[in-house]
């Protein structure tokens, strides 16, 4: 019937022209008897709905891809969905949808994760979005899915669905032109452990275990191409999935564990990568099977408890084999299960030969030898391995692209994608250096030239680090979303800030007293002392003993606590945004001239206390630039070019204070003392120009500041009254928070500050 | 407490692991003060034990803090009925009565009270007792030993260049394979294998010491380990008891630890 049926739509329809032959015979390849039926009736419902020619090719070449990857039912319930689409999205839409099917069932590949980005992309059409969006959205499918999983997915469309009441355009283009940092925000662990939870607790077992040191990263992304399901290796790197589907809770530790230590069984008796040379593919699965018994057996010599692991994770399989993978799974069950026989002659060949070179298993040759020659028998055995959807089984195991030389040439490309993002920013910048070496050559200036040029040196900033920011829309911190370059303020005279320093020096005085005066450490105990709150009973007993000794007793028999030593660190974070060349209310100074001199005087307060002590100002052009100008780091001595620094920072750009404040808490962290404190000198609210939502920027920056003070360091902030109104205190907390239009009032406003630290 | 009561009766179980033995035994000869650096729990103060039985000299041990002061080690004046009377402290001791005297863990104490042995230590061979108006000049078997483990302490507890460099030293460290075998064997009578597992356990961590641990799992470790495991304990509790648990507080690494001995077994 159904032959007939098609004969006779072709008639009607004509399908042979709309559809092309090869896709027709694909159909046919797929789809027969029963399911040829539904697959008609689906076309003639898409027939139905008019929506053009080229609705009925897509749809030829879609359902095929849905049938393969995720089922008939899935494939019929593609139409109904589709129906409801055309309906409420028209033509363009519903066209995509049909090409999007198919490349979202290869991406997902798993029947209820299909459903869910079925169901999610039939919401998004029912609110009644804007076509253009969601013809984007379906456009952009294999994009999307490569990053996210269908729940992932899930939850991207809804968090932007609630943006349409926030902005409108950002609404749009969250939907139209989705950044892969916005999607990565939504990568969260679907169940189970992730590498994320357990990446130390891998580090440190591999070590011990095999004594080797290699980099171990997650895949960045989650394709869901075959090899990224499983870990991988070379001889720098092991790479490991982001969490393994479907294995959940304790087991989840263990699959690391056996993954881990599977892969460090290749170091250790893996030969370095080989050239594949004249082998087929279906051999090399083979060798790279008996190489893992291999070299699992070698482990389990030193290891015996390996097995029992590894064990763990091998299907149990009757010998009615319905495919090719299962032969293979059960070969690698019967090479590393003593107690496991297969009925089937071919693994039973396997078994048998890989078990009577037990004594030469140190030697990677037998792999080879063995492997090839199953993998001729089963070629001869006519059996098909679909290769391009071959999954190596049990999950712990590696795809085993370490062992080959030119396997690994050849995706280089593909491994450049799970460098770390620190590797990878390296990499970029790697030409733009080679442009400044060749512009330099160009003009023909003797690289000493350079050095009388140091402007170049000051304006070039260099990457450093990747903040998180929090957007208090979603709840959800934006990961690796801004991104600090440190700078070097150009050295500039410093008469300013010396003529300010000395119009104010009587204030300067009594900054020092007060900065002397706060001793922030842990009390320490004294003993021996004149006075104090309790006896030294030490002594006392002691003075006793002198005194009935005919000796004069010491008087010092009291002990008391004491905050003896400064144990403070200070990082001074000046704003020097554009705002900043603004007046200070009621007086003739600009903002930025009154934070340099407050500044100098802070430093020089320290410098004579010996507390260790940094200055950076920031400013920021957007979330890829933030600036950050190293004045003084903690290590540094302050000296004259310090001031000369200092005095060159210029008012410029904008203040994304969070980002600031994340890059200061990583500098002050490393300093070993009690406290840590930072001062924020500014003159108003964060704000930057690729925000426009007022309350994000202090939002983030306020939640910079918990986590701050969660690593016990303290933030202070002195805000110089520009007269604009601005939300300090709702960042900083009003009790951290000083407001100041004058210099003279610095010193006791401070005082409050050091008051509260000594608390 | 007299000196007699410092002297050891039963010769301590000690496996030479180079020719320790023999260089103690000539510094020793022309009393050079010795210093016995190694990880905790790698055999220190058993060896210098046994080279007091093998001289056949009293040791008196004292254990340092950061809390001791210079009388805790020389001797104080104390209360008694017929008034106050002076009392020896443990380095006094030693001195008058020509005693090993052991400081273990030096770097404990605190640098003002480490320099009273300086006198000591070089050719004066005294030991001025200031309270007492005193001074001791050594008895002619005295002689000074110290450990430290230059590995846990943080920088700041490192012993004074002068005080270090009037020392002889001697390194101590983990015993290789075979002999770690051998001594956990005798120390806590589990059999050959078990012992081995133990051992193999160790190593593995060793590696881990500076990726995460501080110190890998000591000799000492393992023989408490063994002496469970006689007492019926099952391997893997024992293990988690003396060395998974105590040697480190990371949960993360913990359940490392626990893999790769759940890997030995």
């Amino acid at each position: 019937m159904s032959d007939d049926a098609i004969a006779a739509l072709s008639k009607n329809y004509k399908i042979s022209e709309v559809i092309s032959n090869k896709a027709i015979s694909n159909v046919h390849r797929v789809f027969f008897n029963n399911n040829l039926d539904r697959w008609i009736t689906g076309l003639e419902k898409i027939i139905e709905c008019k929506i053009g020619n080229n609705s009925l090719m897509n749809y030829a070449i879609g359902s095929v891809k849905v049938a393969n990857s995720v089922g008939f039912d899935l494939a019929e319930l593609c139409i109904h969905h589709f129906t409801l689409i055309a309906k409420k999205g028209g033509p363009v839409v519903a066209n995509q949808f049909l090409i999007a099917m198919g490349k979202a069932a290869e991406c997902i590949s798993d029947q209820i994760g299909f459903k869910i980005w079925l169901k999610t992309i039939e919401e998004l059409v029912n609110l009644n979005f804007n076509t253009i969006m969601i013809e984007a959205v379906l456009r952009q499918t294999d994009k999307m899915l490569a990053i996210l999983n269908p729940i992932e997915f899930r939850s991207w469309a809804l968090n932007g669905i609630k943006l349409k009441q926030v902005n409108q355009s950002e609404f749009e283009t969250y939907f139209i032109n989705p950044e892969i940092d916005t999607l990565k925000n939504f990568l969260e662990p679907i169940q189970g452990a992730t590498f994320n939870e357990l990446g130390r607790n891998l580090h440190s077992y591999l070590i011990a275990l095999w004594n080797i040191y290699p980099v171990i990263s997650q895949y960045q992304l989650n394709h869901e191409a075959n090899g990224t399901r499983r870990s991988s290796f070379d001889r720098m790197m092991v790479s490991v999935p982001r969490s393994y589907l479907g294995i959940t809770g304790n087991d989840a530790i263990l699959n690391y564990q056996a993954a881990i230590a599977h892969i460090g069984a290749h170091y250790r008796f893996s030969p370095l990568p080989l050239p594949i040379g004249e082998l087929k593919p279906i051999q090399l699965i083979l060798i790279g099977i008996m190489e893992d018994a291999r070299v699992e057996q070698l482990a389990i010599r030193e290891f015996p408890g390996l097995k029992r692991l590894w064990l763990k994770y091998h299907r149990s399989i009757d010998n009615d084999f319905v495919t090719a993978e299962d032969m293979l799974a059960c070969l690698s069950r019967s090479l590393i299960d003593d107690d496991f026989k297969s009925n089937n002659p071919w693994v039973e060949k396997g078994r048998a030969m890989f078990f009577d070179q037990k004594h030469t298993w140190d030697n990677y040759d037998i792999s080879k030898y063995i492997g090839s020659l199953l993998g001729n028998d089963l070629g001869q055995m006519r059996i098909q391995i679909n290769l391009k959807n071959y999954l190596i089984s049990p999950a712990y195991r590696d795809d085993n692209w370490g062992l080959w030389e030119r396997v690994y040439e050849e995706t280089q490309s593909e491994k450049d994608e799970i460098l770390p993002e620190s590797v990878r920013l390296k990499q970029k910048e790697s030409p733009d250096e080679h442009k400044g070496k060749k512009e330099k050559s160009a003009t023909d200036k003797p690289d000493g030239l350079f050095l009388t040029k140091p402007i170049e040196l000051y304006n070039k900033g260099f990457q450093i680090a990747r903040h998180d920011e929090w957007d208090y829309i979603s709840g959800i911190a934006r990961k690796n979303w801004t991104t600090i370059s440190e700078f070097i303020p150009e050295p500039s005279p410093v008469d300013d800030i010396n003529f300010l320093l000395k119009k104010y020096s009587s204030i300067e005085t009594r900054i020092d007293k007060l900065v002397k005066a706060a001793k922030i450490s842990r009390p320490v105990r004294l003993r021996h002392q004149r006075q104090g709150d309790h006896l030294d009973i030490d002594a006392c007993v002691l003075a006793i003993v002198e005194k009935r000794a005919g000796i004069t007793p010491d008087e010092r028999i009291f002990e008391t606590k004491e905050m003896v030593s400064r144990d403070l660190s200070v990082l001074l974070l000046l704003d020097i945004s554009e705002s900043t060349r603004d007046k200070v209310r009621d007086t003739s100074s600009t903002v930025i001239a009154m934070v340099r001199a407050s500044a100098a005087m802070l430093a020089k307060a320290m410098v004579k206390l010996g507390d260790p002590f940094a200055i950076y100002g920031f400013c920021s052009n957007g979330r890829d630039e933030v600036r950050y100008y190293r004045v003084k780091n903690f290590s540094e001595k302050y000296s004259s070019s310090t001031l000369a620094r200092l005095a060159g920072l210029r008012g410029m750009l904008s203040t994304r204070l969070g980002a600031a404040l994340r890059q200061s808490g990583l500098e002050i962290e490393k300093s070993k003392t009690h406290r840590k404190l930072i001062i924020v000198i500014t003159d108003g609210e964060p704000s930057d120009i690729d925000v426009s939502d007022e309350k994000y920027l202090i939002q983030d920056a306020k939640k910079s500041i918990q986590e701050l003070s969660l690593k016990g360091i303290n933030t202070f902030c002195i805000g110089l009254d520009s007269g604009l109104d601005d939300n300090l205190s709702l960042i900083f907390g009003t009790k951290n928070f000083i407001r100041i239009n004058k210099i003279e009032s610095l010193p006791e406003k401070l005082a409050m500050l050091y008051f509260r630290l000594i608390r | 407490m007299a000196i007699i009561e410092y002297m050891i009766d039963h010769e301590p179980y000690y496996r030479p692991i180079a020719n320790e033995c023999d260089l103690f035994t000539a510094a020793y000869a022309s009393r050079i003060p010795m210093m016995l650096k190694g990880p905790t729990g790698c055999g220190k103060t058993r060896f210098v034990e046994y080279m007091a039985w093998k001289l056949g000299k009293p040791i008196v041990t004292v254990a340092c803090h950061e809390d001791m002061t210079a009388s805790d080690l020389v001797g104080r004046f104390l209360l008694d009925i017929n008034g106050t009377t002076w009392h020896d402290g443990p380095l006094t001791l030693a001195v008058r009565t020509g005693a090993i005297c052991y400081l273990d863990e030096i770097v404990e104490a605190r640098q003002d009270t480490t320099v009273i042995i300086h006198p000591l230590t070089d050719n004066r061979r005294i030991l001025p007792l200031e309270k007492k108006n005193e001074l001791v000049t050594a008895h002619n078997d005295f002689q000074l030993v110290i450990s430290y483990n230059p590995g846990y302490q943080n920088i700041i507890k490192d012993l004074k260049e002068s005080t270090k460099q009037r020392f002889g030293a001697l390194e101590f460290i983990y015993p290789e394979e075979k002999i770690e075998i051998e001594i956990v064997i005798h120390e806590s009578e589990i059999s050959q294998n078990e012992a081995a597992i133990l051992v193999k356990i160790a190593t593995k961590l060793r590696n881990l010491k500076g990726h995460g641990l501080n110190e890998g799992a000591s000799t000492r470790m393992l023989i408490q380990a063994g002496r469970l495991i006689k007492n019926g304990v099952s391997f893997s509790d024992a293990c988690s008891v003396s060395i998974v648990l105590p040697i480190t507080d990371d949960r993360d690494m913990r359940e490392a630890l626990s893999g790769v001995v759940s890997a030995c077994l």
